[in-house]
């Protein structure tokens, strides 16, 4: 079958791959492209000839370009790239992980989140927000928390963020407002004085927490027997604010504005 | 463990695995065997593959895919679906602009499943038996056509069609009916019929030409180059009907509808 070859083509050579995914950002000379293959024409033109031969690019007097064809291929080819990126980053992690959680067409967009890292803390802070989070979490302007779990920085750090005047909404179960309300009553009302904060109940959280920021996201998910272990997949790429906001809708729309509860 | 390129893409049967299973839901290895062609011998190793890499689980007695193998088969099973449809023609969809058909639509090319390019001879264009009126529209019982070109070649057909009681809708540039007005009468007349409808966009929309009938899709697609060659694509599946349907409904949106010209 013909279409194996398109499939070959891109996935059987690395420098394929990428010569296709440096004309994606727009036509090149092939001084452009050994420039930034680091490579010398030769090999590069013999990968060139298979490109065109697949009608996946073209040549117009020494500029190379994708067809409309290769416009399509390449950018749904680095999507799927994307995606196995952040797979491949922590292979065990996102076997175990209970992503389900997401809504389906944002797992569809998760490699927006672009470079992530794993965090787990050490044994001496393991009830601890891991500290790469914990440290940035002073340098954020804006701050949503989606949680299914109580966080003991809703107490601290989050509240010291809202005497700051930053803006932070909560989207979170019942039962952890209730957890809030009841056992931290003064910070609870606090929280509720301030015209900067804003809390939202959502009758489902599959997810652990996610916190997004204008920073970074930093997002747990119980793992799939349903047990919590703590940990952060934190990501600071500036690309994946779509997806942290496209998060944040998802959620705010099965949500209700939370009033204070006597 | 494999990266993820290794296990999905470098293997046609584990992808081959992977589509079934996303399209088909938990499956027994006789059926996988059996939709596969294969044997146990022949496709055992590639699932155990893809076990080991954590995509595909086995559940008394089925295999099924993790929520790691769903997302993966989820992101790859459009993209190489649509790869079967561009390679029947990769020179055709290298050389023509599609950049006018939204991205949504254009992502499911999948749906226009087996199509043939009749390359006509413009020689032969204005005169009988011209093939793409007698193969394709000569039978359709309602028909839904967005032109830019100037196409006189589809007025009688269109006519006795629409006479015969199939409904007609047409949408077409403001240059387009500007070149027809010497027929303002006849199309005024025609557009009082409840079953005809008119939209006019603007010229400057890069796609030559999108027939819907009730049985078939045509399409025509300016080269890259920005000329018309006349290059039909042609597809008589019911799932490129719908999806020509969606890309007609598309352009006329883009439109304005006209009771006259």
């Amino acid at each position: 079958m013909k279409d194996e070859s398109i499939l070959d083509v891109l996935f059987l050579s690395e420098k394929r791959r990428q010569i296709l995914l440096f004309l994606l950002i727009g036509p090149k000379t092939i001084d452009d492209i050994k420039t930034h293959l680091n490579s010398k024409s030769s090999p590069i033109m013999v990968q060139i000839r298979i490109l065109i031969r697949n009608f996946l690019i073209q040549e117009k007097n020494g500029v190379f370009s994708l067809t409309p064809l290769g416009s399509y291929t390449v950018r749904e080819m680095k999507y799927i790239l994307d995606m196995f990126m952040i797979f491949d980053t922590a292979p065990e992690y996102w076997a175990e992980a209970d992503f389900s959680a997401l809504p389906p067409h944002l797992i569809n967009r998760i490699g927006e989140l672009g470079e992530t890292k794993l965090y787990y803390p050490d044994k001496a802070h393991i009830f601890d927000r891991t500290a790469l989070v914990e440290q940035n979490l002073g340098k954020v302007e804006s701050l949503i928390e989606i949680s299914s779990i109580f966080r003991k920085e809703y107490i601290s750090d989050f509240l010291y963020l809202a005497e700051q005047e930053i803006a932070v909404s909560f989207i979170l179960t019942q039962i952890v407002i209730d957890r809030l309300a009841n056992d931290y009553p003064e910070v609870y009302y606090k929280y509720m004085r301030f015209n900067n904060v804003r809390f939202f109940v959502c009758p489902e959280i599959k997810l652990a927490s996610c916190t997004i920021t204008d920073k970074f996201i930093a997002m747990s998910f119980f793992n799939k027997g349903g047990y919590f272990f703590n940990h952060d997949l934190v990501t600071f790429d500036r690309e994946a604010k779509e997806w942290g906001s496209q998060m944040f809708h998802h959620f705010r729309s099965r949500s209700t504005i939370h009033q204070l509860q006597e | 463990m494999n990266s993820l390129i290794e296990t999905v893409f470098l293997s046609e049967k584990r992808k081959a695995v992977l589509i079934l299973l996303f399209e088909k839901g938990p499956l027994t290895i006789e059926k996988i065997k059996s939709k596969l062609n294969e044997t146990s011998v022949s496709i055992l190793p590639q699932i155990k593959v893809l076990v080991d890499n954590n995509l595909v689980v086995q559940n008394d007695g089925t295999y099924e895919l993790t929520t790691l193998g769903e997302a993966v088969a989820e992101k790859v099973t459009p993209f190489v679906k649509n790869l079967h449809v561009f390679s029947k023609n990769p020179k055709f969809w290298s050389e023509h602009d599609t950049s006018e058909i939204p991205e949504n639509l254009f992502n499911r090319i999948r749906e226009i499943g087996d199509f043939e390019i009749i390359e006509i001879d413009l020689r032969s264009v204005y005169y009988d038996p011209n093939p793409i009126i007698n193969e394709y529209i000569r039978e359709a019982d309602s028909i839904k056509t967005f032109i830019t070109y100037y196409a006189p070649e589809y007025v009688p057909v269109y006519y006795e069609r629409l006479m015969a009681g199939a409904p007609l809708s047409i949408t077409t540039s403001d240059y387009i009916v500007d070149m027809a007005k010497e027929y303002r009468t006849e199309i005024n007349n025609l557009l009082q019929l409840e079953r005809t409808e008119l939209y006019v966009c603007q010229a400057d929309i890069r796609i030559a030409e999108v027939t819907v009938t009730d049985k078939m899709l045509l399409m025509v697609l300016y080269s890259t180059a920005g000329n018309l060659d006349y290059d039909f694509l042609a597809a008589r599946s019911p799932s490129a009907v719908q999806w020509g349907n969606e890309l007609y409904e598309y352009l006329k949106n883009r439109s304005v509808k006209r009771k006259e010209i």
